[in-house]
């Protein structure tokens, strides 16, 4: 960002005419007034662009051209623009209206004495004959348009939007899920109410928006399948998402001044043998937008060593005196950058979905959110999963298990407002959690579970028990200060059977979270899949593999990978997430075998639709499937002479086939095999190298118990 | 701006509840919580405490539980001025309003008061000091102070307008049953933005004043 705007406009337009790009652009020019204004024009992969680049900056506009791949999405569109920007006041509109001389100035004023105020603008309809073409080139005469246009039948939200940066960076921008348009603009207006601004009009002589007549093009968009898909998907998420913030797994166009949605915070103390585990799973988390800040309370062991053998910029590590537990946290808020603080235990496991979760679940007068959690047994790996309840006053004070701290994640602002009373050794968080409920501060349970919390013997409940009791009688004595007796015993009825969470089957759930109990408890195995030729250039990290197949095509190019993992640690999948990979956890309660594992591999290239032939190995082949099996097996026999032959039939129509041959395999032989085989339904199309034991790829073949054919 | 009162909340207090509508922005807190019960609130009092209190949210209207007069209702649009209100239900039958002798002398968590000394010739000053939430419970009463409890910290930063005027509306809230007519808040009057004569303007419609 160089210099500060007080207004920044974005126009997101793709192959629009420049000349009512060029209008729109000098009529917003013109409406700044005493204001330092910008206007962005956010060109979102047009099919020509040079020239209409060239156009906008010699009216004095920003450009910003976004390639992309063909799909038009006016959220994004605009998103990109905001990207560059740097008012204090951020406005959105479309590259087909014109705005009266004062209207930037007015709207801008507003919003910059309240940045807690978003505005928007009903737009007048110019008739036929007051195109940018007829308009172009002439003064504009603004009473004749006055008294020419009509106010917009359709009471939407299109034109124009106005709000603070400060409120457009809290929400991550407009939802870049949407494509098209439609709905993009009144999603981003709730979302700001849900947010705190509130929503007005604009009701002022000296602010118009003209939309210039053109044919109408919504019409044409919605003539095609995808275009009413879009239409559709935009409508389904601002009816049915109620979320504040998106885009928190990917903002695509975030702004370089961006806030930090999360801030997790590890307060720790001599547990330098657990807090690896912890940070990477915190590392690990499928919504990359946090830091990690570990405030080390006077560690005396390697937790220092520990914490900085990690190489990470989320982290930072501060280290302090040693002042208990809720001055630890304390600090941690005074430093925090995040707009939420996820609180975590530095000897727990935050699963990889819990932060996406957090945000997610967010809603209108709630200051964070809170999930389920399961404790383990750090010696058997024994578990037990408990859901929470329904968080309030009357449950915390007459019922148990309604909530784990280090599930919550509670809006930084109240953290600090409130803070952890540091007098107490143990228990302050059950005292924050009374105080808030006492203080207005709401919170809803995600629905999943956050938390793998280790039971083991230095734990403060174990160690601490009777201050944590006594600290928990103390607060709960205070705030039954206001009831009567006779309203306590009320409070009492209604809440002391407060059920807990439905999660789901139990076994389901705690089978989904423990793949991510600590390596000394489970073995964890992975498949990783890289389809296209721009992800196929992978990091080492893969190419250290227990073992890879490669596809190539047919002139030796990579199309493909699948890489397996035979001891997959949560840094590994954190590693591979980093490079954009999804990461498969197999079943951790059971010993993997190779064999297991290299039917993974297998079936994931089968769900991948590979409909493909290929040599493993180069002594084995592989079918990947066929629609006539007995002709398939015909073909092989023919080819390969005297050829060993596995087959596993994954279904009555699709196979996999391995064939050995003793000596090699020319690859001719396949080729041979491929112009057999395109005379019929089948087309040989790539061929496949396995790093593998084929010894062991032939025995897993053979063992496959049912409808096995061995030649 | 839909409101609510919950006179006998069920832990032992009582509470204005908004509930934000279409172009409402969602309040931080969306209750003022008390611990303690004004014995009787008027329809214009609870209105202005509301608008006190939610007033920066509200847009577009606000609709309360109970009839508030016309005056009122212009008042409180005056003083969310340009927000754009409409408030129902209005009450068209003239009612009396509650008139009060007391002064009412606001502070926040036990700011520093200036010594009550009531006698039986002056008026009489409560000293009406609000606590916070998070570190106080119940409330303590005596002919010359009424320490109550509540979450109008939780409304902005200390001495900031939202805190401010949300404390205000706690003190709204009890005149009635404190037979105020005025209310000194010192930490309002030190503020150099013309607001302590938009809130006096408030008040008077609902038979207060700032002293």
């Amino acid at each position: 960002m160089t210099t500060q705007m007080d207004v920044s406009v974005v126009i997101g337009f793709k192959d629009w005419g420049i000349n009512r790009l060029r209008m729109a652009v000098q009529t917003i020019q013109r409406s700044f007034g005493s204001l330092a204004g910008e206007v962005i024009v956010s060109d979102y992969g047009s099919a020509e662009h040079a020239e209409t680049k060239r156009a906008m900056e010699e009216a004095g506009a920003v450009y910003v051209y976004t390639e992309t791949d063909g799909v038009w999405s006016r959220s994004r569109a605009l998103n990109a623009g905001f990207a560059v920007s740097s008012g204090r006041v951020l406005v959105s509109t479309d590259a087909d209206m014109i705005f009266s001389p004062k209207s930037m100035e007015i709207v801008g004023k507003a919003i910059l004495a309240n940045p807690d105020l978003a505005l928007v603008l009903q737009c007048r309809d110019l008739p036929e004959g007051y195109s940018d073409v007829e308009l172009a080139g002439r003064t504009i005469d603004w009473r004749l348009l006055e008294r020419v246009s009509r106010m917009r039948p359709r009471w939407g939200m299109g034109g124009m939007m106005a709000a603070s940066r400060a409120r457009y960076l809290e929400i991550r921008g407009l939802d870049e899920r949407m494509e098209i348009y439609g709905g993009e603009d009144i999603d981003f207006a709730n979302r700001l109410r849900r947010a705190g601004a509130r929503l007005e009009w604009v009701v002022d002589d000296d602010v118009r928006m003209y939309h210039m007549w053109h044919a109408p093009s919504r019409k044409i968009a919605s003539e095609t399948a995808q275009g009413r898909k879009a239409i559709e998907l935009n409508s389904k998420i601002h009816v049915e998402d109620k979320s504040v913030i998106r885009n928190t797994v990917n903002w695509q166009h975030r702004p370089a001044d961006a806030e930090l949605p999360v801030s997790v915070v590890v307060s720790t103390y001599n547990r330098a043998s657990y807090i690896a585990d912890s940070i990477r799973s915190v590392l690990a988390q499928s919504m990359p937008d946090f830091e990690l800040i570990i405030v080390d309370d006077g560690s005396t062991d390697a937790t220092r060593e520990v914490v900085e053998s990690f190489r990470d910029e989320r982290i930072r590590y501060f280290y302090r005196e040693n002042a208990g537990i809720a001055a630890a946290r304390n600090f941690a808020a005074s430093v925090s950058r995040g707009r939420y603080t996820a609180v975590h235990d530095d000897d727990d496991i935050m699963l990889p979905w819990r932060l996406e979760k957090h945000l997610a679940a967010l809603r209108p007068g709630h200051h964070g959110s809170y999930g389920a959690w399961v404790d383990f047994d750090d010696e058997t790996g024994e578990m037990n999963l408990l859901p929470g309840k329904d968080l309030s006053l009357g449950s915390l004070l007459t019922s148990g298990r309604v909530y784990l701290h280090p599930t919550m994640m509670i809006a930084t602002e109240v953290v600090r407002r409130l803070g952890y009373d540091e007098s107490l050794r143990s228990g302050s968080d059950y005292n924050l959690g009374i105080r808030m409920m006492r203080s207005g501060i709401r919170l809803n349970h995600t629905g999943y579970v956050h938390t793998l919390r280790r039971l083991h013997s230095g734990q403060i409940t174990e160690t601490d028990s009777v201050v944590q009791h006594t600290s928990a009688v103390l607060t709960q004595t205070m705030a039954r200060v206001p009831m009567s007796t006779v309203e306590f015993r009320a409070l009492h009825k209604a809440h002391s059977k407060t059920p807990p969470k439905a999660l789901g089957e139990r076994q389901e759930v705690l089978a989904s979270v423990a793949d991510y109990l600590p390596g000394h408890l489970v073995r964890r195995a992975a498949v990783v899949r890289c389809e296209t030729a721009e992800t196929v250039s992978l990091p080492d990290e893969l190419m250290l593999a227990d073992r890879h197949i490669l596809e190539h095509d047919w002139d030796g190019q990579l199309i493909s990978q699948i890489g397996v993992f035979e001891e997959v640690g949560l840094d590994r999948v954190s590693a591979l997430q980093d490079a954009g990979m999804a990461v498969e956890v197999d079943d951790p309660s059971a010993a993997t075998s190779r064999d297991k594992v290299t039917l993974m591999a297998i079936d994931a290239m089968v769900t991948a639709g590979r409909r493909s032939w290929g040599a493993v190995d180069e002594p084995v082949l592989v079918f990947a499937s066929s629609k006539n099996l007995d002709w398939v097996k015909h073909v092989v026999d023919k080819s390969f002479p005297g050829a060993e032959v596995h087959q596993r039939l994954l279904s009555d129509e699709d196979a996999l086939m391995f064939v050995l041959c003793v000596g090699g395999l020319p690859l001719e032989s396949l080729e041979n095999l491929s112009i057999s085989a395109s005379t019929r339904d089948l087309t040989l199309r790539s061929w496949i190298d396995f790093s593998g034991d084929t010894d062991d790829l032939a025995a897993l073949l053979s063992s496959t118990p049912e409808k096995e054919v061995v030649k | 701006m839909k409101f609510d009162w919950q006179g006998n909340t069920d832990t032992g207090g009582s509470a204005i509840v908004a509930q934000p509508e279409r172009y409402d922005a969602v309040p931080f807190v969306n209750e003022l919580l008390i611990d303690g019960r004004p014995r009787v609130v008027s329809g214009d009092r609870f209105a202005v405490a509301a608008a006190l209190a939610f007033g920066q949210e509200t847009s577009g209207s606000m609709d309360l539980p109970f009839p508030l007069a016309p005056a009122t209702a212009q008042a409180i649009q005056q003083f969310l001025h340009p927000t754009w209100v409409n408030l129902t239900p209005i009450e068209y039958v003239p009612k009396a309003l509650p008139i009060g002798i007391n002064r009412l002398h606001l502070t926040v968590d036990g700011a520093a008061a200036q010594p009550i000394g009531n006698t039986f010739d002056k008026q009489r000053t409560i000293h009406f000091d609000l606590r916070r939430s998070d570190r106080y419970a119940g409330q303590l009463m005596s002919l010359d102070h009424h320490v109550v409890v509540s979450n109008a910290w939780m409304f902005g930063e200390p001495d900031s307008k939202r805190s401010l005027c949300a404390a205000l509306a706690v003190a709204v809230l009890f005149a009635e049953s404190l037979q105020v007519d005025a209310i000194e808040f010192p930490a309002l009057m030190t503020r150099p933005d013309g607001l302590t004569d938009s809130i006096n303007a408030l008040l008077q419609s609902c038979r207060l004043a700032l002293a």
